[in-house]
């Protein structure tokens, strides 16, 4: 209260608070709160569902959508770059209004699940292609990564520098548990393929030939020869950079809950 | 909403019905009449196309050949064909699986490129795989330009007698004989139902509590920026401790485990192959193309060209090809037609001139006329913001034999 | 609206059972949702029997038959939704805020919320269903025009209907809520401009397929002008924290033990 009257508030609203303060011991407005509550999980996750699906597919779907997009150099940079450059905001209000660590969760699980259903819907029933070779990616260890690191420090900075490295590197070793097997090699007309190569191959994709994908090409190699630990290491960095920047924008966004007196 | 898609089934099969008695005629095309006519003149002339078997079982083998010439009038506002090519097939998803696909006898797994002004035979062997109806075009993918798309074939494919479910077997390098349909499927689902069930649990944790949205939002409010991490308790620390523990050893472990189950693996594999042109075989006919005119009324392309008979023996043209469409000479009547074979105006070539012997040069009007320039939109040449043509001319000697070489140059409308 | 049944709804003091009031509270969202569910199932269902059949070519007679008629219905059934709605809500619009009590303040919030579920369901259908059937589509198809099945599910209705849900909305927040009466609220505006800044954001992507006629990359750059427009639903968070804090304000104040409701 004293704080409130510091911070050079209204008398009004000083009182108006203390009362809000209040209704949290009164079951009669608990009720309701819990009633808005419920609603509001509903709305913001259906609407994120939207938001991250539309932001997925056209920055990293093509990588989501092919087991023969998923390669060492560019889909495990791309893909947490979008992800983060999403959650990234909706974390920044969601903590500073409400300080629930859930956002990276929510997006990576949202994610998946109306991946799964559309992939079922879209590729396997309404275009023929089998689920071995379009479904879907999972990045929701990362998010829980991403949110435990910040429940557990209680920063922002620090979660970005844990969490949002740790979501950058992780993205082919958690893959990696299911997709491993679609990198087994296989010849075919005297040449070396991998298993995902193969499907690719013959799961016919009239408009996405073969030389669409951006993939890894042979090039020098550092690290004793592993593309992969770089990639990693470049895509924490990466994941680190884009989370804070986008930290920035949601704090600039969350600022903006005012109202204006007409369009400008 | 699954209730309802579930049971959407029933009624899509009364419309699939619906569509199949409304569908008397088969006119349609797939995307290639919205390319630009030039382009379709311009790019690859495709010829030979066969189709065949064309009524088949799902689980049988289609086979698809035919020739192409890439057009030496290729359009400068198109990325070449030159740079990077991939061999196609146009079927709506994997109706169809690729068995095998070469170029000029190399195999077509990857891209290529193809030189200007050569000749390419293709071959692609498919295997059913969804029954259905289906207009099969070979298609040619050009880096940054998109699909070159030849005419399409119908091609009729039935369920197999068994009514087993697809199958799509190979053996890997490890010797293992596994069905592409299904393969690692069983991994997939269990990582990814783990996974979820993780998402849910926290977002559980999270979300049900007694104080939620506004609660907290009051109390934060109340205590203020600085000491709003009050609100996170020794609990939320203890469980959100442990789903980071628990989060990090399952992605190593999946990830060891994983590793140690498949010892050998390499990555995707990329790069482009090299395939040798074939010389166009020269007829001993000289062209000159003089002009060319396109009468937009009456649906005609009328070419003035000075041939030179540099052969031994007379010769004749039988046929003139641009955009996939064939206007054969019926006085030739030469040049097969394939069954199934669509864009063929088995009358639609005119030449004023039938026999030019040899030494002979002569001036002769060629005019290439059907609605098919109207039906494929080949009248939009008007609005080509460059408007030359190209196409192949077909001629035969006396023994019958088949010579081609491509003609091309400006085209003037000829409004009235 | 008498003033008790205003009460009962704003703040549930009704007799009925626990799941009976549920559904009675949430009649509007239940009868709503079911609605664009079922108008999302029934044109999904369209789209799988007619898309491969009659839709891969533009100027054939199939198409111009079974597709097109159903383009020019989308456009006029959603232009006149949202411009009889929109006008609707602001003939009817209330100046006077003195006279708007607290409870039917609050159950105005409800019934706000209620709109919002609807517009949620609804963003959940075209994420699961359209967003990546127009995906899926591309990759397998040559490309025609822009008027493909897809796109005609995705880019003139499923999108649009959102943005013909979100303006009458704001309208109707900013004419019968007190705290958004003779103001805008700067958040909703922008999930607002956003949504609706798709439809015309589609002649970028069509313009940019004129360059690389065919090809289907969805990570192009010429796509992510979707992506920054779907950025604007960042503006949620901020307009959710608005929602609390006036919520929690007249939930508070109604529910206290010395409040008095207005005569």
């Amino acid at each position: 209260m004293s704080e409130a009257n510091a911070s050079g508030l209204a008398e009004t609203e000083v009182k108006a608070r203390a009362l809000d303060l209040k209704s949290l011991d009164n079951p009669r407005a608990m009720k309701l709160y819990r009633r808005f509550d419920g609603i509001i999980i509903l709305v913001l996750f259906t609407f994120l569902v939207l938001g991250i699906q539309i932001q997925f597919t056209l920055t990293a779907g093509d990588w989501d959508y092919w087991i023969d997009w998923r390669d060492r150099r560019w889909w495990p940079l791309v893909a947490p770059f979008s992800l983060l450059l999403f959650i990234a905001p909706f974390t920044y209000g969601i903590w500073e209004r409400v300080r629930l660590p859930i956002m990276a969760t929510a997006v990576t699980t949202l994610l998946c699940l109306v991946s799964w259903l559309s992939r079922y819907l879209n590729f396997y029933e309404f275009t023929h292609f089998p689920l071995s070779f379009t479904f879907p990616s999972t990045y929701i260890g990362l998010g829980i990564l991403l949110d435990c690191a910040l429940a557990i420090s209680r920063s922002l900075i620090v979660s970005t520098l844990i969490g949002g490295g740790l979501f950058g590197a992780l993205v082919y070793p958690i893959n990696w548990s299911f997709m491993a097997p679609y990198k087994v090699p296989v010849e075919f007309n005297g040449m070396l393929m991998s298993v995902a190569d193969m499907m690719g191959y013959q799961y016919i994709r009239t408009t996405t030939p073969e030389y669409l994908r951006i993939i890894e090409e042979s090039t020098l190699r550092t690290f004793g020869g592993s593309v992969t630990p770089l990639t990693a290491v470049f895509s924490a960095l990466c994941g680190m950079v884009v989370y804070a920047a986008f930290l920035w924008v949601g704090y600039k966004i969350n600022g903006l809950d005012k109202f204006t007196k007409r369009i400008v | 909403m699954m209730k309802l898609i579930a049971g959407k089934t029933g009624l899509r099969t009364l419309l699939a019905g619906l569509v199949m008695v409304l569908l008397a005629g088969d006119a349609l095309a797939h995307g290639e009449r919205a390319q630009l006519a030039s382009m379709r003149m311009r790019t690859v002339h495709w010829f030979d196309t066969k189709v065949e078997p064309l009524n088949v079982k799902v689980g049988d083998i289609v086979t698809v050949t035919g020739k192409l010439v890439t057009s030496e009038w290729w359009p400068k506002h198109m990325p070449s064909i030159e740079e990077t090519v991939y061999l196609n097939i146009g079927v709506p998803g994997p109706t169809f699986l690729r068995l095998h696909s070469e170029v000029n006898g190399v195999p077509m797994m990857r891209s290529t490129a193809f030189p200007l002004g050569k000749v390419y035979e293709y071959k692609t062997v498919l295997r059913a795989r969804v029954a259905g109806r289906y207009h099969v075009h070979p298609i040619l993918n050009v880096k940054d330009a998109g699909s070159l798309v030849d005419k399409g074939t119908w091609l009729e494919v039935a369920e197999n007698d068994s009514g087993a479910p697809f199958v799509n077997e190979i053996t890997t390098l490890t010797g293992e004989t596994i069905d592409l349909e299904t393969y690692g499927l069983d991994g997939v689902y269990t990582w990814h139902l783990i996974w979820i069930a993780m998402g849910v649990a926290y977002l559980l944790y999270w979300l049900i509590r007694k104080e939620l949205f506004i609660p907290r939002f009051i109390r934060i409010r109340e205590l203020g920026s600085d000491r709003a991490n009050e609100l996170m308790t020794k609990k939320d620390f203890v469980v959100s401790s442990l789903f980071f523990t628990t989060a990090l050893a399952l992605i190593l472990g999946g990830y060891l485990w994983a590793e140690n189950k498949y010892p050998i693996t390499i990555p995707l594999q990329t790069g482009l192959v090299e395939v040798e042109p074939i010389e166009i075989p020269t007829g001993g006919l000289e062209v000159v193309v003089d002009h060319a005119t396109y009468d937009l009324a009456g649906r005609s392309l009328s070419m003035q060209l000075q041939l030179t008979n540099n052969s031994e023996g007379p010769l004749r043209i039988g046929e003139f090809l641009t955009a996939n469409i064939r206007f054969l000479n019926p006085d030739v009547n030469e040049g097969e037609i394939y069954e199934g074979e669509e864009m063929v105006s088995k009358d639609g070539l005119t030449v004023s001139v039938d026999t030019i012997e040899p030494g002979q040069t002569v001036d002769v009007e060629l005019v290439a006329s059907d609605a098919l320039w109207e039906q494929y939109r080949m009248t939009g040449l008007i609005h080509d913001p460059d408007s030359r043509f190209a196409g192949m001319i077909f001629y035969y000697d006396e023994n019958g034999e088949r010579f081609f070489q491509e003609v091309g140059g400006a085209v003037l409308p000829n409004f009235f | 609206m008498a003033k008790e049944n205003t009460q009962t709804v704003a703040l549930d003091t009704s007799d009925d059972s626990k799941v009976a009031g549920h559904f009675k509270r949430n009649r509007f969202a239940y009868f709503f949702g079911a609605l664009v569910i079922a108008a999302g199932t029934g044109i999904r269902i369209y789209l799988d029997t007619m898309g491969f059949t009659v839709g891969t070519d533009y100027y054939s007679e199939e198409f111009q038959k079974y597709w097109m008629p159903v383009l020019y219905g989308e456009l006029i059934l959603l232009s006149s939704f949202t411009v009889i709605l929109s006008v609707y809500c602001w003939m009817t619009r209330e100046t006077d805020a003195s006279s708007i009590s607290k409870e039917l303040e609050l159950s105005r919030y409800w019934k706000l919320l209620g709109i919002f579920t609807v517009m949620g369901i609804w963003a959940g259908c075209v994420a699961s269903n359209a967003v990546e059937s127009d995906a899926a589509w591309h990759q397998v198809t040559i490309r025609d025009t822009d008027f493909t099945p897809t796109h005609i599910v995705i880019f003139y209705f499923a999108l649009p209907f959102l943005t013909a849900m979100l303006i009458p909305a704001f309208i109707w927040t900013h004419t019968r809520i007190p705290a958004y009466m003779n103001k805008i609220s700067v958040p909703f505006l922008a999930v607002v401009c956003g949504i609706l800044m798709i439809m015309p954001n589609y002649g970028f992507n069509e313009w940019g397929h004129t360059f690389f006629y065919a090809e289907e990359l969805f990570a192009a750059p010429i796509h992510y002008g979707f992506v920054f427009l779907g950025w604007s639903l960042f503006f949620l968070v901020p307009l959710a924290m608005q929602l609390i804090g006036n919520m929690a304000r007249l939930i508070a104040e109604t529910t206290a033990d010395d409040y008095q409701p207005a005569a």
